[in-house]
């Protein structure tokens, strides 16, 4: 009952490890007076009026989190909102204005170029948008080329390439150019390219949305399966709040530059902190991402079945439409916390579409 | 200019109509209820202000001489002077002798090697090398042309000749990548480098090309070094630019992937944008070998000899077929480098759909392979052809050509030379001379300057007028007003032509891909030539003068012409087309009340392009019988009188730069986007 549940179902890890990535305070501003932006944008001055006032553009805006590590963070917003800066910022292709970033523990702004490279060689990398691959590479190259810039011998670097392509199932394409492959074959390479280096940090800038659905929903399963094989440190930017649903552990909602709210699905869909996030949940099937937990009574319902109390509401519900009882729902170490019905899983849902 | 100065010249009663002259530019699609309302008043009326005050005052001054000698401020003294201490103080002045000196015996000294190599090849050899490079691209019939024109130039018996316009071009090429390439990439990297080198390109790249042959002999004297120099200076911009393009223009995502996998920046640079950049680079080279080629042959003007020195001669001696062989001989070196640049290009180019390339990349190995071979063959070519016969071509047509073709030309002039000479006689008299009049002898100088100057005001702004008010004076200042005039009225009268007929080719081009096809291959050919070539058939068939300077400078500026009138009509949004369509336009409305009205500016900027391409001629057609400021030109660089020269090149310089802005500026008054945006709703 419980294989298609995602992410809820990990584990808690223990509060001391380190966040691989952790972010404080971070801000982007473009324009020659940014620090007087900056003043002006924490008087409270909103965007346009900083922009009206120094000529600069906020990107973004105070920004802090961190990401555990296995955790996939997904950075939610539409377009202008300061995402793709954001992720920019936390590799540092484009200098935060000011800020903390800590890769596991090291202070990534302090770092000088040398120290940097090497960061970016060994701890992160990126999967791009309209993929930014290599046109002139051909596909094994592309995916080989952040062990060439390490300057690891030639065999050894294909060897190890060939088997990340074998991973993303696009073996047989290696001596192709890019420019021969489709959108989606061009993306898995791109990802290739990025788990060659077997980072603990891997960035996803909307790498998805120049696909049509169908492939995207593809890429998204392929992504969810790497997942689940060996769990990466994920910072996912999307415009898509269902593709946030699907593969975030938890949700960060940007707007003009900030976070709305950080908080699980589950949370964000409870508990809409603004009145913009709100809009975005209305429109999300509950069952997807309400677990049982969240809409158990406090009754236990004396039933024989037995459930977790991460199991999503949709996964439940077919056992309660066809068996004719409710069943319980225990938490990690098996001890039942409450019970579902139908009753109350129609009640909850009821409160979808208000 | 023009419109002013003929509404200035209207007479008095037509003065109402005059005043609207200047704001037709701006009027013909869009109904004026349309306009802006400052631009229906305050503007307008301004204008009809100024033209009356023109008309007055030339009412006023009318009858009065032409252009002051008295005004002269005589800058070819100085300047001459300059030159004879620089001939003077060459050994001892530290920075003439250490420096300047130097450099020239460098570039004598580089010529002479590349010279000596060159002649010593084989006459088969170079058409081979081409032959294997172009081939290699798949294009056999391609590389077969291009080996047999450059095969061409040993039997016409211009092999020397051929070899030492090859030997100046080359020199400058390798010149003109080791400063271009690293500053392009400099620049294509470094947004500050970039904006620090554009004013400097720019202003190079708007120079005419006299003034860096006089400067270029002021310094070095005659013969091939100030060719060289002046080729050089002449055509390291467009390399540096069309590096910087490419450079900049690799995808920000294939440049932050890169970073983002950990390059250093020297990786970054070899493995993710040169790699990229190199059609751009392909690109870059052939431009400058065509400029170089171009310039090569105009250097024969100084004394650099090879094909352009023999051209010239053969255009001072008037024997017009072996003119025809040499400027084919040009024709067929442009011809074979330009494919021989192509086909690098293409088989550069990754593939892009379609099959594989086998595992493990065969081509490499084929490639190793090919390239070896080639280099084989042609050693051993190279040893064989010099011990048979010294390497030297076994047969010259020579005259055996040159003078049927003389003939032939003769017969022609002696059948058609009465409607030639009509017809030259009519654009002569009747055309040029009373533009010439009319602008030189009828208007009064005072009146034409500032009527340039009040529609540099009305096209660009306060600035610009000055601008205007200083440069006209000052090409009379500097003793250019009669030959100023001369070339002024030619090339308007070339210009107007060659718009007339570019403009509706470029439309009906861009409207129809198919015949897009067709003429394409033809405008490419044409822009690969130099401009000397364009003359060689005019003077065939009406020797020197006006006519063949104005038809040569027609027809070389026009297919650039063509070209951007096709890309501006091509540039109108399809979506906005079928828009048209979708509510019910028929095509001819399509056409008049939808796609030419968007493609106004781009079509003013073609003309612009027409115009400014007309002015660089001028030394070309100089050459050919124009006798304005390209004839001045061209005795100050055959005597060599730098001072002359500056005082000319001076004068064209500012003649393109009026003409430009001003036409730039009827380009953007008739943007229609602006007119949208300017539009109260």
């Amino acid at each position: 009952m419980s294989t298609e549940i995602r992410s809820a179902d990990r584990p808690t890890r223990p509060a001391s490890e380190v966040p691989v990535i952790e972010v404080r305070d971070l801000w982007k501003v473009f324009g020659s007076r940014a620090d007087e932006a900056v003043a002006r944008s924490r008087e409270g001055a909103s965007r346009a009026d900083v922009l009206a006032s120094t000529g600069c553009t906020i990107g973004v805006r105070d920004v802090g989190f961190s990401v555990a590590r296995g955790e996939t963070f997904v950075v939610m917003g539409l377009s202008g909102s300061g995402k793709s800066t954001l992720v920019r910022c936390l590799s540092r292709l484009v200098e935060p204005t000011s800020g903390q970033v800590r890769v596991d523990g090291e202070d990534l702004l302090a770092m000088d170029a040398q120290q940097l490279r090497e960061v970016r060689r060994t701890k992160m990398s990126m999967v791009f948008q309209h993929f930014g691959l290599f046109p002139h590479r051909r596909v094994i190259d592309n995916v080989a080329y952040g062990l060439e810039v390490q300057r690891r011998p030639k065999r050894d670097r294909r060897d190890h390439a060939m088997s990340v392509l074998e991973k993303v199932g696009l073996r047989d394409w290696a001596m192709h150019y890019p420019r021969q492959l489709s959108g989606g074959m061009q993306q898995r390479v791109g990802l290739a390219r990025a788990l060659a280096l077997d980072p603990d940090l891997l960035f996803f800038d909307e790498p998805f949305s120049a696909l049509d659905p169908l492939i995207r929903r593809d890429m998204q399963d392929e992504l969810v399966r790497l997942q689940r094989e060996e769990q990466r440190t994920i910072v996912f930017i999307t415009h898509d709040f269902a593709e946030a649903i699907r593969l975030g552990d938890r949700i960060a909602i940007m707007k003009d530059g900030e976070f709305d709210q950080i908080g699980t699905p589950e949370e964000l869909v409870l508990h809409p902190a603004t009145d913009y996030v709100r809009e975005f949940v209305t429109d999300v099937p509950r069952e997807r991402v309400l677990t049982a937990r969240s809409v158990a009574t406090a009754a236990p319902t004396g039933s024989r079945h037995t459930v977790s109390q991460h199991a999503l509401v949709a996964d439940v519900l077919p056992g309660l439409l066809t068996d004719d009882g409710p069943v319980d729902v225990v938490d990690d170490d098996g001890h039942v916390i409450g019970g579902v019905d139908r009753a109350r899983v129609a009640e909850v849902l009821g409160q979808v579409r208000r | 200019m023009t419109q002013v100065a003929v509404s200035g010249t209207a007479a008095p009663t037509a003065a109402p109509a005059s005043t609207s002259t200047p704001s037709t530019p701006s009027t013909p699609s869009t109904p004026a209820t349309q306009r802006p309302r400052w631009f229906r008043h305050r503007r307008v009326q301004a204008a009809a202000a100024v033209a009356a005050g023109l008309v007055v005052l030339q009412l006023v001054l009318s009858g009065t001489d032409t252009f002051p000698a008295s005004r002269d401020i005589g800058l070819a003294e100085p300047v001459n002077d300059v030159k004879s201490w620089v001939q003077r103080n060459r050994d001892t002045n530290v920075i003439l002798a250490n420096v300047l000196r130097p450099i020239g015996d460098a570039v004598l000294w580089l010529y002479d090697t590349v010279l000596d190599v060159l002649v010593d090849l084989p006459w088969f050899w170079l058409p081979l090398a081409v032959f294997l490079v172009i081939v290699r691209s798949g294009r056999w019939g391609t590389a077969l042309a291009a080996a047999a024109s450059l095969v061409y130039l040993e039997i016409a018996g211009l092999h020397v000749r051929g070899m030492e316009t090859m030997a100046l071009m080359l020199i400058c090429l390798v010149v003109c990548v080791l400063i271009g390439a690293p500053l392009g990439v400099w620049a294509g990297l470094n947004p500050r480098v970039e904006r620090l080198l554009r004013p400097v390109l720019d202003g190079l790249q708007s120079l005419p090309v006299s003034i860096f042959l006089i400067a270029a002999v002021m310094f070095f004297g005659i013969r091939q070094t100030p060719a060289a120099i002046a080729t050089i200076a002449f055509a390291v911009p467009p390399m540096v630019r069309i590096t910087a393009a490419g450079i900049r223009d690799v995808p920000p995502a294939s440049v932050e992937a890169g970073t983002i996998f950990g390059s250093s920046r020297w990786q970054l640079l070899w493995k993710v944008q040169a790699p990229q950049a190199v059609p751009s680079f392909v690109t870059a080279v052939n431009q400058t070998i065509m400029l170089c080629l171009s310039m090569a042959v105009i250097g024969g003007l100084v004394g650099a000899g090879g094909l352009g020195g023999e051209l010239i001669q053969t255009l001072r001696l008037r024997s017009p077929g072996r003119g025809f062989l040499i400027g084919l001989a040009i024709f067929a070196i442009a011809f074979a480098f330009d494919r021989l640049c192509r086909s690098l290009l293409e088989s550069g180019r990754p593939p892009s759909g379609g099959r594989a390339p086998a595992r493990w990349s065969p081509t490499r190995v084929a490639s190793r392979v090919y390239w070896g071979g080639a280099a084989a063959l042609l050693a051993v070519g190279y040893v064989v052809g010099r011990a048979v016969d010294d390497g030297v071509v076994p047969w010259v047509f020579d005259n055996d050509i040159a003078s049927p073709i003389d003939d032939a030309i003769t017969w022609v002039r002696d059948e058609w030379g009465g409607a030639l000479q009509s017809f030259s006689d009519f654009v002569v008299a009747d055309v040029v001379i009373r533009l010439r009049d009319l602008l030189g002898t009828t208007i009064a100088w005072p009146v034409l300057i500032l009527a340039v100057a009040a529609l540099g005001w009305f096209l660009r702004g306060w600035a610009f007028a000055l601008f205007c008010l200083i440069g006209v004076y000052g090409i009379g200042a500097l003793g250019m007003w009669e030959p100023g005039l001369t070339t002024l009225s030619q090339i308007l009268v070339s210009v107007v032509v060659g718009t007339a007929i570019a403009l509706p080719i470029g439309v009906a081009i861009g409207r129809r891909p198919r015949a897009k096809a067709v003429v394409e291959p033809i405008l490419d050919a044409m822009q690969t030539l130099p401009s000397l070539i364009y003359a060689i058939p005019f003077v065939m068939l009406f020797s020197l003068g006006f006519v063949p300077a104005m038809l040569a400078t027609m027809f070389y500026a026009m297919p650039a012409g063509v070209r951007l009138a096709a890309l501006a009509v091509q540039a109108v949004p399809e979506e906005t087309l079928e828009a048209a369509t979708t509510f019910g336009a028929t095509p001819r409305q399509r056409m008049w009340g939808v796609q030419l009205p968007l493609a106004l500016r781009g079509l003013a900027l073609a003309a612009n392009q027409v115009i400014m391409l007309s002015i660089s001629m001028a030394i070309v057609a100089g050459m050919v019988g124009e006798n304005g400021l390209g004839y001045q030109s061209v005795a100050a660089l055959t005597k060599p009188d730098v001072g002359l020269g500056l005082e000319a090149g001076l004068s064209l310089l500012v003649m393109a730069i009026v003409l430009d802005r001003l036409t730039e500026g009827v380009a953007i008054a008739l943007d229609p986007a602006r007119s949208r945006s300017g539009a109260p709703h």
